[in-house]
């Protein structure tokens, strides 16, 4: 079910390959699931976007043993210009080369007038954000050829003009263009916490049928605001939406984001195994 | 209400001049400042792009300390900004800038360090290619030779500085401890930077080699790129040349009179005569 990368881990490929060997070979020991292929790597696509050399050819021996998700963070899916040709050329490319499992990105914007901010931005959920997402979604996909995933970020600030809830907003962006959504448990709850809102009714608005993959990683507190850090164990509070995602979505690919301070393997593979047991308690229950 | 373009204009102005206060009017305070919020992804955003300049720019880094980097690198960030989704575009006009940046005025050669970096970083991405298989060249007729245009490997980079720094940059790797001492009145260098296999390589090439180099760089035909490489050297030999940068797949390719390319396979036996 599960593999753990890290979105930046092209600054760590020496290692981090070898150790992603050692995760997904232990995991297909302890996992039949494994051998349908519910194993993956998730891979930040733009540390890939070079043509050619060592990040490359490392992908290209990931990808020969196992499945890959491609998760973009430089689309700019909400952003007032256009979207980038070279960087959907780019993505066409990579998809080709590489034949991912899933190909994602983020709803936000981080780029306007031409210059990027590498970020990933929050938007004012309006009806005019939403047209703007939904048509470049739609370019998006069709550039491609296929379906993409958009998850929900983690944010730190709102908009006084936003007239729609996010999660309706992300409910509304799949429903209009066709892409699946990847919800991120871990978004939901820093979001939930920094602006007060039920992260529940954040689950229940999401209609199942759309989710098409979680993520989990964890936060770090500053100044009374949770930040999405990708640098920590997940937190208790996020395993227990997390069981109730499982609950709601069924068995999806799931991902624990941890991409700063990288942990021991033995830290990894705890975590992993937490997920592991959430899902197989869901499935007990529901049985 | 701002529209989403305005939004996102005064929201950008914002990341880079905290002085401009525009964005903080569309922002709900929450029981923390608008301002403040702002802050968080303008500290993030600064802190990326400075990890990206560390990651291409480590040897200046070193160079210069890391306090004296970061004071550059906040300098630099605004005023050139990213034109990309991908962070590893980023940071290409960092020489120049350290050239020009008076604080800097004291150390010539970092801004030549800093265009040695940028070449290792776009090398270590560069496409791959075969190397040239020299039997190719046998079918090339031989009034078509002149006009040949050699193809350098995706990853070829050239480079000359007034200082040693290739050996400044060798003195500062991580293991790179056998270089004590730079005599920067060592002269001139002339660099050739490429990848092979995965590995990016800096290697030091005479006048004549750079010169041909640089001209089939530029897309020049072989018998006007031979020109200044015989004025620099009369007793250039183009043929051991021919032998020693196919094998070494520096070059990779060659295009005849018009534009039919004319590549590739792996090299086999090379020993034909061009000239």
């Amino acid at each position: 079910m599960l593999l753990l990368s890290g979105g930046s881990l092209a600054e760590h490929l020496d290692g981090a390959l070898e150790r992603l060997e050692v995760i997904a070979r232990t995991a297909i020991g302890n996992d039949q699931r494994a051998s349908r292929g519910c194993l993956g790597t998730e891979l930040s696509k733009e540390n890939y976007f070079g043509a050619g050399g060592q990040p490359l050819h490392y992908l290209e021996r990931i990808r020969a043993a196992y499945p890959i998700s491609l998760h973009g963070v430089g689309l700019s899916l909400g952003t007032t210009d256009s979207l980038d040709g070279d960087h959907l050329r780019a993505l066409r490319a990579l998809i080709a080369r590489i034949e991912p499992g899933l190909v994602s990105e983020h709803l936000c914007w981080s780029s306007v007038a031409g210059r990027h901010v590498n970020d990933l931005l929050p938007l004012p959920y309006t009806e005019e954000a939403l047209s703007v997402v939904c048509a470049h979604v739609g370019e998006a996909q069709d550039a491609i050829g296929r379906q993409i995933l958009v998850e929900n970020v983690s944010s730190y600030l709102q908009f006084s003009h936003s007239t729609i809830d996010e999660w309706d907003f992300i409910a509304e962006v799949a429903a209009r263009s066709g892409c699946a959504i990847l919800l991120d448990i871990n978004n939901i709850y820093v979001s939930a916490y920094n602006y007060g809102f039920d992260a529940r009714r954040y689950l229940n608005a999401v209609p199942p049928s759309a989710v098409g993959e979680l993520h989990l990683a964890g936060f770090d507190l500053a100044d009374g605001l949770l930040i999405d850090t990708h640098g920590t164990r997940v937190a208790d509070a996020v395993w227990q939406l997390y069981g109730e995602a499982v609950h709601l979505f069924g068995a999806l690919p799931m991902l624990i984001e941890w991409d700063s301070d990288l942990p021991t393997l033995a830290v990894l593979l705890q975590e992993a195994a937490t997920a592991d047991r959430l899902q197989e308690e869901r499935h007990a229950l529901a049985a | 209400m701002p529209s989403l373009h305005e939004l996102e204009l005064a929201f950008v102005r914002a990341m880079f001049d905290a002085t401009d206060r525009a964005a903080e009017a569309f922002v709900c305070a929450h029981g923390m400042a608008s301002a403040a919020r702002l802050a968080i992804y303008r500290n993030d955003i600064m802190h990326n792009y400075r990890a990206a300049l560390s990651d291409v720019y480590p040897v200046v880094k070193r160079l210069v300390g890391d306090d004296f980097f970061r004071f550059a690198a906040e300098r630099y960030i605004p005023r050139h900004p990213s034109r990309h989704g991908n962070l590893h575009d980023f940071g290409g006009e960092f020489a120049a800038y350290l050239e020009h940046f008076p604080p800097a005025a004291g150390l010539p050669y970092l801004g030549d360090v800093a265009r040695l970096e940028w070449c290792w970083h776009e090398s270590f991405h560069a496409a791959d290619r075969c190397p040239l298989a020299l039997d190719g060249l046998r079918t090339v007729a031989e009034a078509s030779l002149p006009s040949l245009r050699f193809e350098l490997h995706p990853s070829c980079r050239l480079l000359a500085s007034p200082f040693p720094i290739d050996r400044i940059w060798q003195a500062n790797q991580p293991a790179g401890g056998e270089i004590a001492t730079v005599d920067l009145a060592a002269g001139a260098v002339r660099l050739l930077i490429r990848r092979r296999g995965d590995a990016v390589e800096i290697e030091s090439v005479g006048t004549a080699e750079f010169a041909l180099l640089a001209a089939f760089a530029r897309g020049v035909p072989l018998q006007d790129a031979l020109m200044p490489a015989y004025a620099a050297d009369a007793r250039f030999d183009f043929e051991a040349f021919l032998i020693k940068r196919a094998s070494d797949a520096t070059l990779v390719g060659f295009v005849v009179a018009t534009n039919v390319s004319r590549t590739i396979g792996p090299a086999t036996s090379p020993g034909l005569r061009v000239v």
